[in-house]
């Protein structure tokens, strides 16, 4: 037999209103404004937007503000209206190295060309409450010591100087034409999956597990003793060829974290000994992500440099098919809607098997007993 | 951008890539407050009003091997022919609307400009401005760029 | 082939709501064969191309779906443009290639070389979209099949007889197939695979 659920309309609505208020809070409070969230809370904004794989800062700070600040949530709203806009073809691909730095580090190198510029960071700072900015008011503005007079030189890419003397792979082969790269929201992932699409998924994947993937990787589930060889932020112009004019115009500038490990490679059959390369990217400031992103990527390789795949961060399909926040969101989510049905049959087993079970106890202690 | 494109572009193909891309860059508000400024109403007819969609940024893997897709971007695109004939058109990043009209007006007459006089009011102060706050950025990053200094230790003669 | 800035013509004026209404007409037109529909939604087409056709292109193709042109149609450097720039159509030279097919009456493709889809994916059939001078529900082809209560009478001026005779041998491949939009300047009507087509040999 089966029985259709029905009702919970004026439950649900009431619901709905109930969170509404709930998200609004104390109304003796000012309201936020979305301008306030994109403009003070970038970090969440820029995380949204990663993994909402939408670059687009006042959506993904109206998706904060409508999932009361639950980041999962709010990538959920933004993923969804993305599904309503026509898609109005692909972009050149971006040139990073000509990226207005704001930010540029290594971990290799001390004295780089272009130098270490620390930009706005957490960096370095003592991880003490500022109490101050509990205080009603303006909070300080820090008071500007230049510490280097000179203008901002090139910064040309870090790994390119490990390059110069055959030390490290390089990313793309003399002569090397451009493919067109697969779109996994076009086509869903085969496995093996190429190294194009990894990224995309690891580019819109969760935050916190790859960032729990790599530290697992770093810690002995995985053979990665990386180093960051370079780590950029930074506005990066993006341009296209609109069909009518057959020549590529600027649309916009782009927030980019990009992120190079370097990584040790003992060699194989056909390579010297020489050091590989992890590549992560991240939109707007998001470094803990872009880290993360060419730790896992670097990990994932494993496959087509011929070390052995034991670890999970190293296997494809485990780490590709669940790097999705929306997907992993939702299917844990199904389990709180009714399951009456499943429920109910599954409890008649239970007790099916309890009364077989005491049947069969009380026969064999029968049969004990006559002996 | 590919530079085998590049070089076979002509020198009014290159001018209207230089002001489609400052027109796209420029803020929404100063753009407006500029253009409204300057008092223009042509004619037109809207080929293609304004409208949202998305286009897919491709980055490069390692910043320059092969391109792949990083991830979507919004953008507004809008085409309009001016009664003489001239058809202007923009993209820009984002989703203003009123942005896009206005960006596709500019090159329409951007486009009849022959004496450059609109070049000289319009775009040129708006990337002049551009400039102003790349040049403010740069100059922020520039404070926090690490001076090394060793110290001196005693053992070497 | 580039697109000629020059020769182009205005899309939707409000390309979702627009685009909606046709494709309504469309669902309308498919689930209902011989059922006829006037959208009109937009004023003129570009070139040959009457505004009916223009309006069907703009609602069901995108950079997604490629179309291939008939002869005529892709000599027509107002029609290719227009179609790059408002639909951004990749346009293939092989109709078996095509997710629709743009065609006038007068310059119909061999049906047989269209893709008719496969038996496990019969969707991925082209959609054949046909031009032509004249469209009445007088009597000529007498239709049935699912979408019609009993039959519906189809008269669709400009079409060869071997056209109509293999639309008509086509139904034996079913579920494989070919499904036919028909636009006359005003009128729009959908023949779709499942349609079953009679020639009345009393009519004209």
């Amino acid at each position: 037999m089966y029985v259709a659920v029905k009702g919970g309309e004026q439950a649900i609505d009431n619901a709905h209103a109930l969170m509404r208020k709930q998200r609004r809070g104390d109304t003796k409070l000012a309201e936020l404004t979305v301008a306030q969230i994109q403009a003070q809370l970038p970090l969440a904004v820029d995380r949204v937007m990663n993994e909402g794989s939408v670059y687009d800062p006042e959506l993904a700070a109206l998706a904060l503000k409508q999932a009361s600040g639950d980041a999962v949530e709010a990538i959920f709203l933004l993923r969804a209206y993305r599904t309503t806009l026509p898609r109005f073809g692909y972009s050149e691909a971006l040139d990073t190295e000509a990226m207005q730095i704001e930010r540029r580090i290594s971990g290799t190198f001390k004295e780089l060309p272009g130098g270490q510029i620390l930009g706005a960071t957490y960096d370095y700072t003592h991880r003490l409450l500022d109490f101050a900015l509990l205080a009603e008011g303006e909070a300080a503005q820090a008071a500007r010591e230049p510490a280097s007079s000179e203008p901002l030189e090139p910064c040309p890419r870090v790994l390119e100087l490990l390059n110069q003397e055959g030390l490290i792979e390089r990313s793309r082969n003399e002569g090397e034409q451009d493919q067109t790269p697969r779109d996994l929201t076009r086509e869903p992932v085969t496995y093996p999956a190429e190294r194009t699409v990894r990224l995309q998924n690891l580019v819109r994947g969760d935050e916190g597990f790859l960032l729990a993937l790599s530290y697992a990787s770093m810690r002995g589930y995985g053979d990665s003793h990386p180093f960051a060889g370079e780590l950029r932020t930074g506005r990066v112009s993006v341009a296209l060829v609109p069909e009518e004019l057959g020549f590529a115009v600027e649309i916009g500038d782009m927030l980019l974290t990009e992120c190079e490990m370097v990584n040790q490679f003992h060699g194989s059959a056909t390579e010297p000994p020489q050091f590989t390369r992890g590549y992560g990217v991240a939109l707007g400031r998001s470094e803990r992500k872009a880290m993360s992103v060419a730790l896992v990527e670097r990990a994932l390789r494993a496959d087509e440099l011929g070390e052995m795949v034991a670890y999970p961060t190293q296997d494809q399909e485990f780490v590709l098919s669940h790097t999705d926040c929306v997907s992993a969101n939702g299917f844990v989510s199904h389990l709180k809607l009714p399951h009456y049905v499943d429920f109910q049959s599954e409890l008649e087993m239970i007790r099916r098997l309890r009364r077989e079970q005491q049947t069969s106890t009380q026969q064999t202690d029968a049969e004990q007993n006559d002996v | 951008m590919s530079a085998a494109n590049q070089t076979t572009l002509t020198a009014s193909q290159l001018a209207r890539q230089h002001w489609l891309g400052v027109l796209a860059k420029v803020p929404a508000e100063q753009l407006q407050q500029q253009w409204a400024a300057l008092d223009l109403t042509p004619d037109y007819q809207l080929i293609r009003p304004p409208e949202i969609g998305l286009t897919m940024v491709r980055a490069r893997v390692g910043g320059s091997g092969q391109p792949f897709n990083m991830a979507e971007m919004t953008i507004t695109r809008c085409a309009i022919r001016l009664t003489s004939g001239t058809l202007g058109v923009s993209y820009v990043a984002g989703r203003d609307k009123r942005k896009a009209l206005t960006v596709a007006l500019a090159d329409a007459l951007l486009q009849e400009d022959t004496d450059q006089q609109l070049q000289q009011q319009l775009v040129v102060p708006l990337e002049a401005s551009l400039q102003a706050a790349a040049d403010a950025r740069a100059a922020d990053a520039s404070q926090t760029k690490v001076d090394f200094f060793t110290l001196v230790r005693g053992e070497d003669e | 082939m580039s697109v000629s800035s020059e020769l182009l013509v205005a899309g939707f004026n409000d390309a979702v709501h627009d685009g909606q209404q046709v494709f309504r007409a469309l669902l309308t037109a498919m689930s209902e064969p011989g059922k006829l529909q006037q959208p009109n939604l937009i004023a003129e087409g570009p070139g040959a191309l009457n505004a009916n056709s223009w309006q069907v292109a703009l609602a069901l193709l995108d950079a997604d779906t490629p179309v291939w042109l008939s002869e005529r149609l892709a000599a027509d450097a107002a029609i290719s443009s227009n179609l790059r720039f408002h639909c951004q159509s990749p346009q293939v030279d092989s109709p078996q290639h095509a997710a629709f097919a743009l065609c006038d009456a007068s310059d119909v493709p061999d049906i047989t070389l269209l893709n008719m889809g496969s038996a496990e994916q019969p969707d991925r059939s082209t959609t054949l979209i046909v031009q032509v001078p004249a469209i009445s529900n007088e009597p000529h082809w007498t239709l049935t099949g699912p979408g019609i209560a009993t039959e519906r009478q189809l008269r669709i001026g400009g079409l060869s007889s071997t056209f109509v005779e293999q639309l008509i041998a086509s139904r034996q491949r079913f579920p494989m197939g070919i499904d036919c939009i028909f636009c006359s300047a005003d009128t729009l009507v959908a023949v779709p695979r499942s349609t079953q087509i009679d020639i009345n040999m009393g009519g004209r």
